[in-house]
């Protein structure tokens, strides 16, 4: 019980949250037909890679000089590269929202209208 | 329970419920709100994790950006009052989904449970924190080092633009003998934090750095070309 009385400061827990989160992402995009519905499962499992590395930097190996941060600046790469994804993805559901009028990806089965 | 405890599991909590709701909630919007409560428990676990610049770039980006991107789609693009018959999963894709997500989760488990790091030896600064939380004594990390480092403001300030190799022949050609210098040096790195993540940002990462620069113009641009209107 160890792990439940000193929460913050073991590596699984972080570990275990970050894992249903990232099945809860593949649960919304295998499931889900409204596209930005699939959108927010994608952000749910980038959200639970960022988690993990930043919890393998603060426990990780005290040895490897620095080693704390690199973690801590993938993240912040992955939220950049988030956002990026984001804008471009919602862009092209609206654009398909214009042709097609309907956002569920069952039916849109066609490139051109 | 010690307190922190207690808010890191009610964090935990917080943050896999809404991703829950976010995964099953019929209606587009309300997964969207439950989006928002999930960004800020992941923020809130950033706190735990002492990455504090990672949290306050975690709320801005997130919740104050792509949240607000992902509602303005919602409402430009769907009939949010009643959810249609299209965009409603069947049973054989909801049971699918259902399928995939619990193999990939005990995958996760097995891995982690695969994992043995000790509990008590997994950082020295997870160390201090587990001592101060069930009252082992202390060792002798966080509190000692962070005075000797304000101790010296003129060393650690003239050593600041450095690399960490140079930073620390720095300190200890400039304390009074080697030992100092070394000492003060392992107190330095260890407490500087937000700092460390700028320098390395535009240190070591510059072309990753400037890479994800243009490619956020890259997207920037492409989105706008996407939506624009055909004129003909």
């Amino acid at each position: 019980m160890e792990w439940l009385y000193s929460g913050p400061n073991v590596l699984t827990n972080y570990l275990m949250i970050s894992g249903l989160l990232f099945a809860c992402g593949i649960f919304a995009m295998v499931s889900r037909r409204n596209a930005v519905g699939i959108l927010m499962g994608v952000e749910l499992i980038l959200n639970a890679a960022g988690i993990n590395f930043v919890a393998f930097a603060r426990f990780g190996h005290d040895k490897i000089e620095g080693n704390h941060l690199d973690g801590q600046i993938f993240t912040l790469f992955i939220i950049i590269l988030a956002a990026a994804e984001a804008a471009v993805a919602l862009a092209l559901v609206l654009a398909v929202f214009q042709t097609h009028k309907t956002i569920a990806l069952n039916e849109v089965d066609e490139m051109q209208m | 329970m010690a307190i922190s405890s207690f808010v890191f599991w009610l964090t935990a909590l917080m943050t896999v419920s809404s991703s829950l709701v976010v995964v099953g909630a019929r209606n587009i919007l309300h997964a969207a709100f439950a989006l928002c409560t999930a960004f800020l428990g992941v923020g809130a676990l950033y706190v735990f994790l002492h990455a504090d610049f990672v949290a306050a770039v975690q709320l801005i980006v997130y919740v104050g950006g792509i949240l607000v991107l992902i509602m303005f789609a919602i409402m430009f693009s769907s009939n949010v009052a009643e959810d249609t018959s299209a965009e409603r999963r069947g049973w054989f894709s909801m049971w699918t989904g259902v399928a995939v997500a619990l193999v990939v989760f005990i995958g996760i488990l097995l891995l982690v449970r695969r994992l043995e790091v000790p509990l008590h030896e997994q950082n020295k600064y997870a160390a201090v924190d587990y001592a101060n939380t069930v009252g082992v004594a202390p060792s002798t990390v966080s509190g000692d080092e962070l005075a000797l480092v304000k101790k010296h403001p003129d060393i650690v300030g003239a050593v600041s633009t450095l690399s960490d190799e140079s930073a620390k022949a720095e300190m200890i050609k400039r304390s009074a003998n080697p030992e100092d210098g070394l000492k003060l040096y392992d107190a330095w790195h260890q407490s500087k934090g937000h700092y460390g993540i700028g320098h390395k940002l535009v240190g070591e990462y510059i072309l990753p750095f400037e890479v994800v620069s243009v490619l956020l113009l890259a997207a920037l641009l492409g989105a706008v070309v996407i939506v624009r209107k055909e004129l003909n």
